[in-house]
């Protein structure tokens, strides 16, 4: 039906020049006539209401820029940051919190977050006299690592403990006198913190020991306190 | 031409005078004829590579040794070969078919230069081969959104500049009085893009600025390459389409006005909220949070208007192949941009930052919302530039429902695993083990995966009708009378 | 609207008004950061303040770590690790004990190209040299490398085996072959060993790099 549309055109210039370069271009074809007019626009007001929900908008986007752009200064990254008391001392934390990230971080991919190991390669330090004892077996332990089997609450456990001291993560004394503090007073534990100044005197006794120690080697200086449920802390 | 005046009365409700208009238009689609086709069937290659690549991708999400055997197809590389050649190759080829035709039409003005245009397609298609090519070889440059080795962005650069200079020809030599707000989408889509384009790539990659003014710059890039690239075009689309089909105006110029600037102004500062908690100084990630939040402005005015335009004839959008599919995508727009505006604020963001929350917000966003509308422009589109009908409504049906329900799964699924990734990352105490987290992800994944097949069951529709009419040259002028509909072929006037 | 002029100005100055806005006040305000040095010094209110010495931190990049860099920009890592901490009120990263403190501006200013990333498919690695260390942190990212699931059951870490040889021993193992221990399901044939390709030692070593254990004047370790 469209083939014919062209001649109704003659009139039209743009059309006639159209013509002579080809033909097909004339072709009005049926998707084209069936079309509606190009589009325009009505012009219905915009909702008042709208007009202040968007000025309400505006004004908390402006009171919110002011709460938080903490003077465009580049060195703040914390939009709650008090700026007038950054001066103040920060509190001190408990150490067993601070340990608590450490042990995550570290320990759990053997130890486990419930404390209580795997069979057969990490033992358990939930009601463990290795952990629960003699404070400096214990930081040994973590200092130079631990190799050999080692028994634990009656069973042996054949584990290779890598250095935290010096020789290996160089975990600070702080870091060391934190982990060990969780560990002693997590999961119904209850032997005292240890002492950050006692953590630093054995870093400087032995941190450069070298090789792990083994049970034995521990064993044979701090002998394994009898195994009674300790109310009172042991030293 | 040696017919004699027959003084046809057309079939259609439109007097003689209208006639010299459509011939004008009819003329504007066959100069566009041979680009378009080129930029299309690029385009529908480019959504095919991307589909597969992206089906890989999301298999090694929950199958990690899948396909793990070698390096050129190892996650890190085939995901962005995946996004780069959805968003450059399927995006782009889309956007230079759909709205330069679109800005032709509105110009009232044949294109001059159509060969330019096909260079420039050609370099454009040359360029992201090679750029793809050069992301699985191991070139990636690991920059969000700009992983496309140095070597083949010039070509990209000087393709893009020929588009450009095309779209301001065609708008320079227009002719009418009459700026309509499609037109101005396109222009300012037209201008930023260079501009976002250029000043990434120099202050990242030729000459990189010092430390983390990269990553700010990144995200101002990576951020507003949705947001005043796809998204303009995107909503002139909408806007030339709804309209167009319905054959009734626009609700209200004052409401269009008022959502292109408060868009062009708002969306320009958002992208930074993909940094909020990280080391940038706190100022410029609040002016991020406000524009973020402010984008709700432009999105409720663009949906009044759509909405109104089209409220009372659901039957003719719904039976309208075009229409059906730009509607899915205003929809969207709508909801896409809202949970933006909400991602943006702290403690949300702090909850979905670095989750599949965002990955499923990206697809929402560019699949959605831009995808979808530009489907329902080739719908459009094509009947009137190859003078053909659509072969087979059960495919674009297919098309449709499969694309349709299949975005919405992946959406929910990647949203829900982000937000359950989000809540157990934040909780130290509960899930101190990474490795919970991620197994926690990967029946989500799973889902997400099924939800892929589905996209691509429905791309495989719409190439296999596309193709279809291309190659079975002028059987169905002759055999259908009106256009493809969806619904029922008794009214046939309204594709 | 058919006043161009104001819809060409709108245009161009939407776009400069957030260029200038972002980008170029970015670079102009913190695009020139200097190295701190190793010692900070309280200066009586509170704050840290750099003093005389040498520039140490955040280190440079350099040496097989900058070529391990290579290899993880080579490999997509970004897309599933993210390099930044968020600070202690704002997510879970220091609770995780992922660092010592939240990362900042200055931490990334000696990196040509910073690698932030914006996913944790797996976890942050800013401070991963941190957690993992010496030869046992060597010798756990070669097998996590090699494959994931050897280190970390249920991963969905893709395996990187193809940065390693398997071949044959001949004569004494190498010294650089991977531990698996023999009772392991992962465990190799007797007779054959796995070795590092230079690309693995260089990418193990930039991880081992990667570690924030300095403070900064801005953002001093705290514990």
């Amino acid at each position: 039906m469209s083939d014919e549309q062209k001649s109704t055109n003659k009139g039209n210039p743009s059309l006639e020049k159209a013509n002579m370069q080809d033909t097909d271009m004339q072709d009005i074809h049926a998707q084209l006539m069936r079309e509606k007019e190009e589009p325009h626009e009505g012009f219905s007001p915009i909702p008042i209401f709208l007009l202040f929900a968007f000025a309400a908008l505006c004004f908390w986007g402006g009171v919110y820029f002011a709460e938080y752009s903490q003077e465009f200064r580049w060195d703040v990254y914390d939009p709650e940051a008090d700026l007038a008391s950054a001066a103040a001392p920060r509190p001190e934390k408990p150490l067993a919190e601070i340990g608590a990230k450490i042990y995550r971080a570290q320990c759990i991919a053997c130890h486990q977050a419930s404390g209580l190991g795997a069979p057969g390669a990490f033992p358990p330090l939930v009601a463990s006299q290795w952990v629960l004892g003699s404070e400096e077996r214990l930081a040994r332990i973590l200092i130079n690592g631990l190799k050999g089997p080692v028994l634990v609450n009656g069973m042996t456990y054949n584990g290779n403990m890598p250095a935290f001291g010096p020789e290996g993560l160089n975990l600070k004394p702080k870091q060391i006198a934190a982990v060990l503090s969780y560990i002693r007073q997590e999961w119904g534990n209850d032997a005292p913190e240890v002492s950050v100044e006692a953590m630093g005197a054995y870093i400087d006794d032995y941190g450069a020991r070298g090789p792990q120690w083994t049970a034995e080697e521990l064993l044979a200086e701090f002998p394994m306190e009898p195994t009674v449920k300790f109310d009172a802390p042991i030293q | 031409m040696s017919q004699a005046p027959k003084n046809v009365a057309p079939t259609t409700p439109y007097s003689s005078a209208d006639a010299s208009i459509r011939a004008e238009l009819s003329e504007i689609d066959a100069s566009l004829r041979v680009s378009s086709l080129f930029f299309i069937t690029s385009a529908i290659f480019w959504l095919m590579a991307g589909t597969i690549l992206a089906l890989i991708a999301a298999i090694k999400l929950h199958e990690p040794s899948f396909a793990a055997g070698s390096e050129l197809t190892t996650f890190g590389r085939i995901r962005s070969a995946h996004m780069n050649a959805m968003a450059l190759g399927f995006g782009n080829n889309m956007i230079f078919a759909v709205c330069t035709w679109i800005m032709a039409r509105l110009c009232r003005t044949p294109i001059r230069h159509g060969g330019l245009l096909l260079i420039a397609g050609s370099f454009w298609n040359l360029g992201l081969t090679v750029g793809i090519a050069g992301i699985i070889k191991g070139d990636i440059t690991s920059v969000e959104w700009l992983e496309i080795p140095k070597y083949a962005t010039p070509l990209l650069a000087i393709s893009y500049v020929l588009i450009g200079v095309w779209g301001i020809m065609a708008f320079r030599f227009r002719k009418g009085e009459h700026v309509y707000v499609s037109q101005w989408y396109f222009l300012g889509a037209l201008f930023w893009f260079p501009w976002l384009y250029i000043v990434a790539q120099v202050m990242i990659i030729w000459a990189p600025a010092q430390g983390v003014v990269q990553s700010v710059t990144n995200w101002w890039f990576a951020h507003n390459y949705l947001g005043l690239w796809l998204t303009p075009m995107a909503l002139g689309t909408a806007y030339y389409l709804i309209p167009k089909v319905l054959g009734r105006p626009i609700y209200s110029y004052y409401l269009s006005v008022l959502g292109f600037w408060s868009l062009a102004i708002f969306y320009n500062w958002a992208g930074v909220h993909h940094l909020i908690g990280g080391p940038v100084p706190v100022w410029l990630l609040s002016a991020g949070i406000v524009a973020s939040v402010m984008m709700v402005i432009p999105v409720i005015v663009v949906a009044i208007n759509h909405h109104m335009t089209l409220i009372g004839s659901r039957l003719n959008w719904w039976k309208s192949p075009t229409l059906r599919f730009v509607v899915f995508g205003a929809v969207n727009y709508t909801l896409v941009s809202i949970i933006g505006s909400t991602m943006a604020l702290r403690t949300v963001n702090m909850t979905t930052h670095f989750t599949h929350f965002t990955v499923g917000h990206a697809h929402h966003g560019v699949y959605a919302f831009f995808a979808m509308i530009m489907f329902g422009g080739v719908y459009y589109m094509m009947p009137r530039v190859l003078n053909r009908e659509w072969p087979s409504a059960s495919l674009i049906r297919v098309h449709f429902w499969m694309c349709a329900l299949g975005i919405l799964l992946m959406v929910f699924a990647l949203q829900i695993c982000g937000w359950i990734q989000g809540t157990q990352m934040n909780d130290a105490i509960n899930y101190p083990d990474f490795l919970q987290i991620v197994k926690s992800t990967r029946p989500y994944m799973i889902i997400r995966s099924i939800s892929g097949v589905m996209l691509m069951v429905g791309h495989l529709a719409f190439g296999l009708n596309f193709f279809w009419m291309l190659f079975s040259a002028g059987a169905h002028r002759v055999q259908q009378e009106g256009p493809t509909l969806l619904i029922s072929k008794k009214e046939g006037s309204k594709t | 609207m058919n006043n161009l002029p104001l819809l060409f100005c709108g245009i161009f100055f939407t776009l400069a008004f957030s260029f200038t806005g972002i980008v170029l006040s970015s670079h102009l305000q913190f695009g020139n950061l200097t190295l701190s040095t190793e010692e900070l010094e309280d200066d009586g209110d509170g704050n840290l303040v750099m003093v005389d010495g040498d520039p140490m931190y955040p280190r440079l990049e350099g040496g097989v770590a900058l070529q391990g860099k290579q290899v993880y920009i080579e490999m997509g890592c970004i897309y599933c690790h993210s390099q930044q901490l968020r600070r202690e009120s704002h997510g879970a990263d220091m609770d995780r004990g992922w660092g010592p403190r939240a990362s900042v501006a200055r931490d990334y200013i000696t990196q040509k190209r910073v690698l932030l990333g914006t996913m944790r498919t797996g976890p942050d690695l800013t401070n991963v040299g941190g957690r993992l260390q010496g030869d046992a942190g060597r010798d756990w990212h070669h097998k996590h490398l090699y494959n994931p699931q050897i280190t970390s059951k249920g991963s969905i870490m893709p395996p990187f085996a193809f940065l390693y040889t398997l071949q044959k021993i001949d004569g004494d193992p190498s010294v650089n072959a991977i531990s698996i221990p023999a009772d392991s399901e992962y465990a190799l044939e007797p007779g054959y060993e796995i070795v590092p390709t230079r690309r693995a030692v260089a990418l193990v070593e930039y991880l081992l790099s990667l570690k924030i254990d300095y403070s900064l004047p801005e953002a001093p370790i705290l514990d």
